[in-house]
């Protein structure tokens, strides 16, 4: 995920170049964001979140020793910011809340209005099952399952090994699997 | 390949994360086991509706809270670069101040050892001895003295 460019953006950061701060905030922002709205569930904290990541990344970036990619380091920050306030909130779930206001998603173009309640409930039934999972395997989950990120990755964001991220993502999905798992079989 | 394995294996399965060699048995035994491949379809069928819920866009507006969160750490702090880079550059124009005053210092200096000299002869010493501690330092009016 990291490239040359990463390498000299950063490097450009840590002289304290405000437009580089500008480039990197453009390249991670819909990432970071998109890991803070999963975890959080709602716009509103998402943007928070977001914010939070970027100014303790971009006030701290002298700390970045390039041990691991730039992208891993400000994966860790967000999460950790998502965790605190997951803590702080327990055992409020809002991820219903983010399904609702999903309407503008392209999902919508070219389904009839039946389909698109349908998969509007299937969406609010799977957000609110990754909600009501634990904050650790959310997480592991959130970056696995929702964004894609390869195992090896997750284990140096959350600081684990591969296989315990494969027994966690294993567990968090046999959950949702569990608690969708009326739902699915009904819509078939 | 066992059940108890093959479903320990389904969420790394559906994500690609085997070698081929397991992906391979995973499949084989997928193909033969009915029950398994029941339990497959259920992962891949929740993981698709996870799927669906996308996550949104970053606001527009959000580098400038974030800008805006950083320039009164800039002006007030220590914990940014830009700190660091005023606080420098604050440094080196305070210490060129300071070298022009010692300079100036020394050249009070100077004129007064010339109005030593020159008023020898009257037994006043001008100036008084800045470093009147009984050593001779780099710098002070002995040395100069000897120099000269």
């Amino acid at each position: 995920m990291e490239n040359q460019a990463d390498v000299g953006l950063i490097a450009a950061c840590q002289q304290g170049d405000p437009r580089s701060f500008r480039r990197v905030f453009e390249i991670y922002r819909d990432r970071v964001y998109a890991l803070c709205r999963h975890m959080a569930g709602n716009d509103e904290d998402a943007e928070d979140l977001t914010q939070e990541s970027f100014v303790w990344a971009f006030k701290n970036i002298g700390s970045f020793r390039a041990e691991a990619a730039f992208g891993t380091w400000l994966y860790r920050i967000a999460s950790n910011r998502c965790l605190a306030e997951l803590r702080k909130r327990r055992p409020q779930f809002q991820s219903v809340e983010m399904a609702e206001k999903n309407n503008v998603v392209p999902l919508t173009s070219g389904v009839n209005p039946e389909d698109l309640m349908v998969r509007k409930e299937l969406i609010q039934r799977a957000e609110t099952a990754v909600a009501a999972l634990p904050e650790q395997q959310r997480l592991v989950f959130v970056l696995g399952t929702q964004m894609g990120m390869r195992y090896r990755e997750i284990g140096e964001i959350v600081g684990c090994s591969e296989d315990a991220i494969k027994v966690r993502i294993h567990r968090a999905r046999k959950r949702v699997r569990d608690a969708m798992k009326p739902y699915l079989e009904n819509g078939k | 390949m066992n059940c108890p394995t093959c479903e320990r294996n389904l969420s790394a399965y559906v994500d690609d994360e085997l070698t081929t060699d397991v992906r391979l048995e995973i499949e084989a035994h997928l193909d033969e086991c009915a029950a398994c491949r029941a339990e497959f379809e259920g992962h891949q069928a929740a993981w698709e509706a996870v799927g669906m819920a996308p996550a949104g866009q970053a606001p527009e507006e959000l580098w400038e809270s974030i800008e805006a969160e950083l320039q009164p750490q800039e002006k007030g702090g220590a914990t940014t670069l830009e700190d660091l880079a005023l606080m420098l550059r604050g440094l080196a124009g305070e210490m060129q101040d300071l070298r022009q005053t010692v300079d100036g210092m020394r050249r009070e200096m100077g004129e007064g050892e010339w109005d030593e000299e020159r008023e020898a002869d009257e037994d006043i010493r001008v100036p008084s001895r800045p470093f009147a501690s009984g050593r001779q330092r780099p710098g002070s009016i002995e040395q100069f003295k000897r120099s000269s």
